[in-house]
């Protein structure tokens, strides 16, 4: 009876190591493992594309919406930040506060800033160019009077591509200097930096879905499935007439507002349980984030938070999936002549073997 | 690897915090449908442990997203442009509505903050001034005489008949509302040399669901729907500089 103890104490305790290793081993795969930065390529074009697309309509009005002689002028700032409530964002810092009213400095920034993401998107000097890019997106979205559900998803993506591009090939064997302290020609072809920058990205945006979709099951209409009736009919463009006209299909009407609302529901609330998963997975994802650009933009009219949604959610695809959707895209017709007549020209300039294709996600960085 | 770990885990630590420190609700209360804040102990953690590294790399954002209330309401400004004797220059409308589709919705984000009104409390039993002493003032607004869909923003004492006779269900607009009028009035002033600026807020209801009072469950389910069924309302702001 005594000797039962002992024994057990000497019994190596086997199962929590296990279990200590196993946590280890899985952190350190998802976090540390070497990865294809093509994902990462992929999403800093397509978020260069989304801040271009943001960034050049506001250039007839630069001085209204960024000044501090502008909508949200001087004075409003210094009332802003006595509210008893506090003002509705932090206003830390924006390059345009060191503008002041300085018409020439506010559009040099503004054309400086155009300039920077435009080297970003097409990948040159992105050591230099993305951090540069989060500061453009940051002082940008500082305004408050211009604030919008776009804001923090823009700059969710603009702090990753700035971690994942410093970090990218800054410890690689075999990069060139002029990759180590500008970023650019080739970096590594398979890079931890790009693995954790695409991680913590996926990270966050998977607590933005389910936050946004917890929150959600605070307001009565998305139970009773009837949340996307206002944005439908937004009061100023509906008239009685065109509500009397959907009258004849008022069960119809119901059952699709029901069946979007729920969807909606169910894709953010389960997001977590399936947006790692490869295969047919991807098509829920992909497939989800569409029908969700589509909808903020053309029903919510919230033009940015569709696309930087769906740019986050291409952050979950892996570079094997990448190489893999390349192939079959070469397969269809006209592209492979495409590639090679394009992967042709560029070996004459830089005599690169035969069918080996850039593009623009694989310039900069590969 | 070891710090490459602490720091995931703090960044990641604090974007949590950020998402659970936020107001939840309305929920049924006995006061009515009130917002209720998120744990003490945790926005404690909030403030001391990831405020202070979340400002800087502006990602305060709880993502509890406005347009998650279905019931976001839309407004247009009027803003009345007046000189030194008070003749009218010119009448801006905010979104206009020849500009380009990107100017109409930066406009159009700009005017949805007039729609931001709070109720006001209940008014307290009736007081008299101290000697040498004014008594205390509200905003609220107020319904115009003989128009229903007309309203205009009064500040009076807190005896005045109007808000005693309003109880609780009077709104006034919020500070952060008159904050961005006010900015955007000083704007116009500075381009077009107006002295004065006065603003009309053109607001209409979403479109409901159900029909106060009504017999069916969904709207369209009913027989017949009223032609006043948005109930525009004008809401003037009289002068917004002076």
């Amino acid at each position: 009876v005594k000797s039962k103890p002992a024994i057990r104490e000497e019994l190596p305790p086997v199962e929590e190591a296990v279990e200590k290793s196993r946590f280890g081993a899985g952190w350190m795969r998802f976090w540390f493992t070497p990865a294809s930065p093509t994902g990462l390529h992929i999403v800093r074009v397509l978020a260069g594309l989304l801040f271009l697309s943001w960034l050049l309509p506001q250039a007839g009005y630069i001085d209204e919406l960024h000044g501090l002689n502008g909508w949200f002028d001087r004075q409003a700032f210094v009332e802003a930040a006595r509210l008893p409530e506090g003002a509705l964002k932090p206003m830390s810092w924006s390059v345009f506060y060191l503008c002041g009213t300085n018409t020439t400095l506010i559009h040099t920034v503004y054309w400086a800033s155009v300039f920077v993401v435009v080297l970003l998107t097409l990948g040159v000097a992105t050591r230099i160019t993305a951090p540069l890019t989060w500061v453009v997106v940051a002082s940008f979205t500082a305004n408050p009077a211009l604030d919008h559900e776009g804001d923090p998803m823009m700059l969710i993506l603009a702090f990753y591509l700035m971690v994942g591009y410093l970090l990218l090939g800054l410890n690689g064997a075999g990069t060139s200097w002029r990759h180590r302290i500008f970023g650019f020609g080739r970096g590594p072809s398979r890079s931890v930096a790009a693995n954790v920058a695409l991680r913590l990205l996926q990270v966050h945006v998977a607590i933005v879905v389910l936050t946004t979709g917890f929150h959600k099951l605070q307001i009565g209409d998305w139970w009773a499935g009837m949340a996307h009736w206002a944005a439908l009919y937004p009061p100023f463009e509906t008239t009685v007439a065109e509500i009397r006209a959907l009258q004849p299909h008022a069960q119809a009407m119901l059952f699709f507002l029901n069946v979007a609302a729920y969807s909606t529901l169910a894709w953010e609330l389960s997001f977590p349980l399936w947006a790692w998963r490869p295969g047919w997975w991807r098509i829920v994802l992909v497939g989800g984030a569409l029908v969700g650009w589509i909808g903020t933009a053309f029903i919510y009219r919230i033009p940015q938070f569709g696309p930087a949604l769906f740019i986050g959610c291409l952050a979950f695809i892996r570079g094997e999936e990448w190489a893999a959707l390349g192939r079959l895209l070469k397969r269809l017709p006209g592209v492979s002549e495409l590639a090679l007549r394009w992967g042709g020209a560029r070996q004459g300039e830089t005599n690169l073997k035969r069918g080996a294709v850039d593009s623009l996600v694989t310039v900069g960085q590969r | 690897v070891f710090l490459g770990s602490a720091a995931i885990v703090y960044h990641l630590f604090t974007v949590v915090t950020g998402a659970l420190t936020a107001p939840s609700g309305p929920w049924v209360s006995m006061e009515g449908p009130t917002m209720r804040m998120p744990p003490q102990a945790l926005v404690s953690i909030h403030d001391t442990a990831a405020l202070p590294y979340l400002t800087p790399i502006k990602m305060t954002h709880n993502y509890h997203f406005a347009s998650n209330r279905t019931a976001v309401q839309e407004a247009e400004l009027e803003f009345i442009l007046l000189d030194e004797s008070g003749k009218e220059i010119k009448t801006v409308r905010l979104p206009e509505k020849n500009a380009s589709g990107a100017t109409r919705y930066w406009q159009a984000l700009l005017a949805r903050w007039s729609t931001d009104d709070q109720p006001l409390p209940p008014p307290p039993t009736p007081k008299l001034a101290a000697p040498g002493e004014n008594l205390p003032e509200v905003t609220f607004w107020s319904p115009m005489p003989g128009a229903m869909n007309k309203l205009e923003k009064v500040t009076t004492n807190i005896n005045d008949r109007r808000y005693r006779e309003g109880g609780g269900m009077l709104l006034q607009p919020s500070a952060l509302s008159m904050l961005m009028l006010r900015s955007y009035a000083r704007h116009l002033a500075r381009v077009h040399g107006a002295a004065d600026v006065e603003a009309v807020r053109l607001h209409r209801n979403v479109v409901p669901q159900r029909l106060p009072g009504g017999q069916e469950a969904f709207i369209l389910s009913e027989r017949e729907i009223p032609e006043d069924l948005f109930g525009e309302v004008a809401s003037y702001y009289r002068s917004v500089l002076k």
